[in-house]
């Protein structure tokens, strides 16, 4: 059985035994005391931070002990739930004891005191315990979620990485090797002109060449064209969540150069921007403004996302998702703070670029 | 006051709480036989129907509490910017409110038809409102108590018949043998009747009244207090 519930068991043995007591007496004080009694404990279980109020129940237990003797037994309820409780300073209700000793009555105040305080620390460790288990449970469950999202991060690194491989082979093909051949089949055309009729074998030859020569140019203009990425990287990508955002218009600004920014750098910005546009969707309603800044340096990029929708936000925790992208930065090197103040609401991340990385996302 | 003017409304519509909470006081008030002779109203009197009718019409009035639990209203109701304690405290006063309003009738009709002294209107006015009081509290904590209305409906049912007998009103508590005498404070009822017997006995309203008033509102203290407690959604 748990604390609680033998000490709810125990005053209401309390209460029975304080009926029975008036019962064989019939004095009116006695049935008030036990009424007033009842409803001081029905209050201190509605509103658990009443508890000091125990102390009114041992003062009126004391009153009332000078029209009704047995009342100072009843002592024994309210000194039992202020030791539960841990009110220990309300124990002065024993000193009736030097004005009016009974070593029966002594005995019973005694029990219920020591009992009380039995029960109260086995409820406060109780208590404790939970507490503790809760806060494994969350710990557990919070470190699944980064899992979960590292995991998608990760894979989204992966696909946002073979995408910019895949764009810069097109890129590559389209710039160098596609504007060589063509401006070789150009030249061959010219060439054509020049040629004189002596030799119809050798024109006929030419000719094919010349029609193989732009059915090959053509191949290769269709490869690049597949090749090109359908998906929206780098800066494209992060107008695109601006542009779609549903609440007030988000001013992005650009600067410095980002075509040195790393593909898993545009996607754990990409899941910065998101989440914190997410957070203005949810809990900032009232926004008139957000706006996003990008900041490219040689060694490092910061974006920072503000919104002036949020007031007093400051003794709030991080929700799971900024911890998680907190998380995610602090992987990379980087880092996620949040500034809170009274009118507006700043998420600034902040990560490095190593020297070694080659630009590809933009 | 949405809450109440609908709670007040959905009373009416009801044919059970129409009768009981707006006919039937009304209606013992003015059988004649049961307000004259020995005991003025107590035993199989008036006083005591009307106790009944208390009881029954708080039980039935507060009902839709336990309706509201039972079909999921509540919960739709408290999903709109409406705090628990507006919807108990709303609904609770369109218990009362009616019952009240009854009693006042009685009294003044008591007054008129049956010679009552002011002083036994008052009492009687006083004391029935704040045993609606105690009665609608009691009703409510008890609704509190059960998840369906079988349950509900026949433990009040006995709830009741103890209360009539053992509070005093049809007999006087010392008629019971030994432990007997005594459960029957634990009812509002028995400081109800504990009180008008004793203006009807004095003309006054003395001591013992008002303790009789004291206690049926530390009653419904407690009543209210517990039916707070416990989980209405």
């Amino acid at each position: 059985m748990r604390p609680n519930v033998t000490f709810l068991l125990c005053q209401i043995a309390g209460f029975s035994l304080l009926f029975a007591f008036w019962m064989g007496s019939e004095e009116l004080a006695g049935f008030f005391l036990l009424l007033s009694l009842v409803i001081m404990a029905l209050l201190r279980w509605r509103i658990p931070k009443l508890n000091v109020t125990v102390a009114l129940d041992i003062i009126a237990c004391l009153a009332v002990s000078a029209l009704w003797g047995p009342a100072a037994y009843a002592l024994a309820i309210p000194l039992f739930a202020a030791m539960y409780f841990g009110v220990y300073w309300t124990a002065f209700g024993g000193l009736y004891l030097f004005f009016n000793f009974d070593p029966l009555l002594t005995a019973v105040l005694a029990l219920a005191a020591l009992s009380g305080i039995f029960l109260g620390f086995w409820e406060r460790e109780r208590r404790d315990s939970l507490k503790t288990r809760d806060a494994s449970a969350g710990r557990y469950y919070e470190l699944e979620s980064l899992q979960s999202d590292l995991t998608a991060a990760l894979e989204q690194v992966e696909r946002m990485t073979a995408v910019a491989e895949r764009t810069r082979i097109a890129r590559d093909i389209h710039d160098n090797a596609g504007h060589e051949i063509v401006a070789a089949y150009m030249s061959f055309q010219t060439v054509r002109s020049m040629l004189g009729p002596e030799s119809p074998e050798t024109l006929e030859l030419y000719d094919a060449a010349l029609e193989r020569l732009d059915n090959g140019a053509n191949r290769i203009r269709e490869a690049v064209h597949n090749l090109s990425a359908v998906t929206v990287l780098g800066v494209e990508a992060l107008q695109e969540l601006c542009r779609r955002f549903p609440g007030p218009q988000v001013a992005l600004q650009v600067y410095g150069d980002t075509t040195k920014i790393p593909v898993y750098v545009w996607t754990m910005l990409e899941s910065c921007l998101n989440e914190s546009l997410t957070n203005v969707a949810r809990h900032a309603r009232r926004a008139s403004r957000v706006s996003v800044d990008l900041d490219a340096t040689p060694h490092l990029v910061r974006l920072c996302v503000e919104n002036d929708g949020v007031a007093g936000a400051t003794k709030r925790p991080l929700g799971s998702g900024l911890r998680n992208l907190r998380h995610r930065a602090a992987a990379i090197g980087g880092n996620l703070s949040v500034d809170a103040r009274e009118t507006t609401f700043r998420v600034i991340c902040v990560i490095p670029i190593r020297e070694e990385e080659v630009p590809h996302g933009n | 006051m949405t809450i109440f003017r609908f709670a007040l409304l959905r009373g009416i519509r009801s044919p059970l709480t129409l009768l009981f909470t707006y006919i039937l006081p009304i209606v013992i008030i003015l059988i004649r036989p049961m307000w004259i002779g020995e005991g003025l109203g107590l035993g199989a009197g008036g006083f005591t129907f009307l106790f009944m009718v208390t009881m029954l019409s708080a039980y039935l009035m507060s009902l839709s509490i336990l309706t509201d639990k039972i079909d999921g209203t509540v919960l739709r109701i408290l999903a709109a910017p409406i705090p628990m304690w507006r919807y108990l405290a709303e609904n609770l006063l369109s218990c009362a409110v009616p019952l009240v309003v009854q009693m006042a009738i009685v009294s003044v009709l008591g007054h008129v038809l049956y010679d009552w002294s002011l002083t036994l209107s008052i009492a009687v006015f006083l004391c029935y409102t704040v045993l609606t009081l105690a009665s609608v509290a009691m009703a409510f904590a008890w609704h509190c108590l059960f998840k369906g209305k079988e349950g509900n409906a026949t433990g009040f049912s006995l709830v009741l018949f103890l209360g009539t007998f053992l509070s005093g009103l049809v007999f006087p508590t010392e008629v019971f043998p030994g432990l007997l005498q005594y459960v029957g404070t634990i009812f509002p009822a028995y400081w109800a009747s504990r009180g008008l017997r004793d203006v009807l006995a004095t003309g006054a309203m003395s001591g013992d009244y008002w303790l009789g008033i004291a206690a049926m509102l530390l009653f419904a203290v407690a009543f209210l207090l517990y039916g707070g407690k416990r989980r209405i959604v």
